[in-house]
């Protein structure tokens, strides 16, 4: 969940009640004895710290929990959003000045609210940019600065305009048309560089420190699946040669790597650089098994089950990954119609592998082309 | 009675409240929008957030008063106040009832409903924290839209996202409306 727009209603909200309260008490007509922004700022503090606490708890709460220190890159967005809640704060007193408080706050707060969050689910995307109502961001994403600097410009422009009607001299026709053109600029500005961008904002991915191991292939994986690094780069390298003498594979990547770094923006792999979704498997045990099915090329559109989780199962018993075999198996459902198909499946293979190693290289190779285990 | 009317504001500030809730219901339609929840993103109708301003003009004309003369007068104002409040009330039923008969679906009723509950739960705020209760409605919508749906089906005890012929929440609408104009009857002399 999350929280932005709450923030930006609770900051708006506040912040005309209490410039209310500063206007039902005459405070503007004392003659001056500190500067206004400064009796503004006094009263405002508090309210952009609630607001704050708002964006900052939940997460930090979480960061706690799970024992992580943010890094800086994770900033961005709370640093964003905190500036966004000034400039709400400082839209919600200028309308507090103008409007009674009782009706004004309210109607303030719930417009605020719903108005930022229904951005998200809006068809021109560019609102959703503008609003400061930030989408999710996955594994080792990191918008751009410009990304988070568009809601910036927007709220900022128009707080900063209304800060400058403020201004304790100068003509007021002078004041006003500076305030327009500050927070026209804003918006406009806003609006013209987020008019061309997709449901993605500019954002860039594979923002992880990556540790790489071995040779044919090279491994890579994120740092924290260090450890496990070298055990599976061992066995990946022993079960492609075991697969390749069998006759089963001709692959022979120079480097696998963990594409789920990439995040939204996945690259194709080449038949040089295999690029897998390897972080859960690697901490699960099956990484070496992922491989192994990626590395099993069937050379037909379509594969039945039965052949397709015989040729499976015999190159998981030859490279002995036969748990992590049996235990994708129990993650995808072990229904009555699975359980008889494993069965069949068994059976075929135990009988494939009662051959000789020329006959098995001749069935591997029949399955893989004509996808119809001849076994049967 | 003609003072007091004046007092509140009553010629200016209810019509205008009355004619925004008319002009919102009718707008809204059947509009929903989704917002930040802890569970799913529920589609919340927003036609829930339409007696917002209705409350928040009836909070202004209930404060706009004179305590002075009020303190001493020896009318009884709570009286004038809650007739005050219920004309309103029954107005703004008419008007869910007006805009679900152009519109020919019943969900405006729902307007009517709501702004029924919303208000008895600002008038037992107001007991307590004087015209900061306009902000309980608010509160209580936010708490709905974060907590109130069960994948986009609301609980119960939301009684607002409830549908319109729903008739636990027609009978929670009404009886906290009158605990409240029954809290508004002890609380009313102190100015707040």
């Amino acid at each position: 969940m999350t929280l932005y727009a709450l923030a930006y209603a609770v900051a708006a909200a506040l912040a005309c009640w209490e410039s209310g309260g500063l206007k039902n008490a005459r405070v503007w007509a004392l003659a001056p004895a500190r500067s206004r922004y400064r009796i503004a700022a006094n009263v405002l503090i508090p309210v952009v710290l609630l607001s704050w606490l708002v964006l900052i708890l939940p997460p930090a709460i979480s960061l706690v929990r799970s024992g992580t220190f943010p890094t800086l890159d994770s900033l961005r967005l709370p640093a964003a959003a905190m500036l966004i809640s000034v400039a709400h704060a400082v839209l919600g007193f200028a309308v507090g000045c103008r409007l009674p408080r009782v009706i004004a706050t309210p109607i303030l707060a719930v417009t605020v609210w719903i108005t930022v969050a229904f951005t998200r689910a809006v068809q021109p995307y560019w609102p959703r940019h503008v609003s400061g109502q930030f989408g999710t961001y996955g594994f080792g994403e990191v918008p751009d600065l410009i990304t988070v600097a568009v809601p910036v410009m927007l709220a900022g422009g128009i707080a900063l305009g209304l800060m400058a009607l403020w201004l304790p001299r100068g003509w007021v026709a002078l004041r006003v048309a500076l305030a327009c053109t500050v927070g026209v600029s804003g918006a406009l500005g806003a609006y013209r560089v987020a008019a061309d961008w997709s449901a993605a904002p500019p954002l860039s991915t594979g923002n992880v420190a990556m540790v790489c191991t071995g040779s044919a292939p090279r491994m890579c994986v994120p740092d924290f699946n260090a450890r496990y690094l070298p055990k599976v780069q061992r066995d990946t390298a022993k079960a492609l040669t075991v697969l390749r003498d069998a006759g089963a594979t001709r692959a022979r990547p120079g480097m696998i790597t963990d594409g789920y770094v990439d995040g939204r923006f996945q690259r194709p792999s080449t038949d040089e650089v295999w690029r897998m979704i390897l972080t859960r498997p690697v901490q699960r045990g099956d990484a070496v098994y992922q491989v192994v099915v990626k590395s099993l090329k069937f050379q037909c559109k379509q594969v039945d089950v039965r052949t397709a989780r015989a040729a499976w199962l015999w190159a998981a018993v030859r490279t002995g990954q036969e748990g992590a075999y049996r235990m994708r198996r129990e993650q995808e459902g072990v229904d009555p119609v699975a359980r008889q198909v494993e069965k069949q499946v068994r059976a075929d293979v135990e009988r494939v592998l009662a051959q000789p190693k020329t006959a098995q290289t001749r069935w591997i190779d029949q399955t893989l082309r004509t996808c119809k285990a001849s076994a049967r | 009675m003609r003072w007091w009317f004046k007092a509140r504001k009553g010629h200016t500030l209810l019509p205008l409240a009355l004619a925004v809730f008319l002009g919102a219901l009718y707008a809204v339609q059947d509009t929903t929008v989704l917002l930040p929840s802890i569970v799913g993103s529920p589609r919340v109708a927003l036609s829930l957030f339409v007696p917002v301003p209705l409350l928040a003009f009836l909070m202004a004309a209930l404060e706009s008063r004179l305590p002075a003369a009020e303190s001493s007068g020896v009318r009884s104002l709570a009286r004038l106040d809650n007739s005050l409040i219920t004309a309103v009330m029954a107005a703004a039923v008419l008007c869910g009832v007006l805009v679900a008969a152009v519109q020919g679906t019943a969900a405006a009723t729902t307007g009517g409903r709501n702004a029924l509950f919303l208000t008895g739960l600002m008038l037992i705020g107001r007991a307590w924290v004087g015209q900061a209760a306009v902000m309980v409605p608010v509160g209580w919508l936010v708490t709905i839209a974060v907590v109130g749906f069960r994948g986009n089906l609301p609980y119960a005890w939301t009684v607002i996202a409830l549908p319109a012929d729903h008739v636990f929440a027609a009978a929670a609408s009404l009886i906290v409306f009158a605990i409240g104009l029954v809290s508004h009857t002890r609380s009313s002399r102190r100015s707040a």
